[in-house]
């Protein structure tokens, strides 16, 4: 379930082949530090944790009906949030993410 | 429900009709809940979070109507709001629901086992030795688990999140235009999540390129 960044690699491959077209036929590579560099990193650990809250899914109010009917809060849900099984698009939907959380 | 549900990226990659996101997600309107409201949609859909907290000359304005002009400030209603379920009143049960969890949580969850298996208490409070660098919140994310009231936590949740959100952004050079644009994410190859260089040491950012 967690985003772990390993698609970075097409950009990263276009950044370095423009950088070798850019030297004048000498296959030069830039100096300066890029973004994609600083991400490889890492994230800071702020945004790491933060990314766990931002999948976090037992602070919505239906597992809270869940706790008072006598669930514990490390407890498998039995059965997730309906709408959370389906992804809504203009079109038809499709199955959720995060059917069953 | 979490914000992921709405704020989508490379979930739908493999899906027909599907493709890459930038933190959004494929509705006119974001559902919502079911509650004893009828509600079945927000307001509008989730905007996308890639670049969407640039500086820029008029100010930080957020949601499509200018709602919100912080992270936290957006952050913390949808927590305790209508898009976790929560009706108009139960700000004070969402806070103090959402504080429980943090307490309570053992780590034994598979959403933990993709961040080190640790305690929300353990990784907020951020004291213990045995978590590992790359789970160690700097101080100023950190609450006191132990003695905290809810809105402590609450706040240091959002807090989070919003330094989660705010980190989003196209990777670039150090020119500053993006290398990575919306058309090529829409290849689906790409996450096109980096890190602002001059962000980050509080460069300025190209006057188009913040409009």
């Amino acid at each position: 379930m967690r985003f772990t960044n390993e698609h970075l690699s097409l950009p990263s491959l276009c950044v370095t082949f423009l950088a070798l077209l850019s030297g004048n036929g000498s296959f030069a590579i830039p100096s300066p530090v890029l973004a994609q560099d600083i991400e490889e990193a890492g994230d800071p650990s702020e945004i790491v944790i933060g990314e766990r809250l931002f999948l976090e899914t037992r602070f919505a109010q239906f597992f809270k009906q869940f706790v008072d009917r006598g669930g514990m809060t490390n407890q498998p849900f039995p059965t997730g949030d309906p709408v959370m099984n389906t992804t809504v698009t203009v079109g038809e939907p499709f199955p959720g993410p995060f059917a069953g959380y | 429900m979490n914000c992921r549900a709405c704020h989508l990226v490379d979930e739908p990659l493999d899906t027909s009709s599907g493709g890459m996101r930038t933190y959004t997600d494929f509705a006119r309107r974001s559902p919502v809940p079911v509650r004893e409201d009828g509600a079945t949609v927000a307001p509008r859909n989730s905007p996308p979070l890639v670049n969407a907290t640039l500086p820029r000359a008029g100010g930080l304005l957020l949601h499509f109507d200018a709602e919100f002009p912080t992270t936290a400030d957006l952050i913390k209603p949808t927590f305790a709001g209508r898009n976790f379920c929560w009706l108009p009143g139960e700000s004070a049960q969402a806070i103090s629901h959402l504080a429980k969890i943090i307490r309570e949580d053992d780590g034994s969850g598979p959403l933990a086992s993709d961040f080190g298996k640790l305690p929300y208490y353990v990784v907020l409070t951020g004291t213990d030795p045995s978590i590992p660098g790359e789970f160690r919140i700097p101080e100023p994310f950190r609450v006191s688990v132990a003695t905290a009231t809810d809105a402590e936590i609450f706040n240091a949740v959002a807090n989070l999140v919003s330094a989660c959100t705010e980190g989003l952004v196209f990777s670039q050079d150090e020119t500053g235009p993006s290398i990575c644009p919306p058309t090529m994410c829409s290849w689906g190859k790409t996450a096109c999540r980096g890190l602002l260089p001059g962000r980050r040491a509080g460069l300025p950012i190209a006057g188009d390129y913040s409009r």
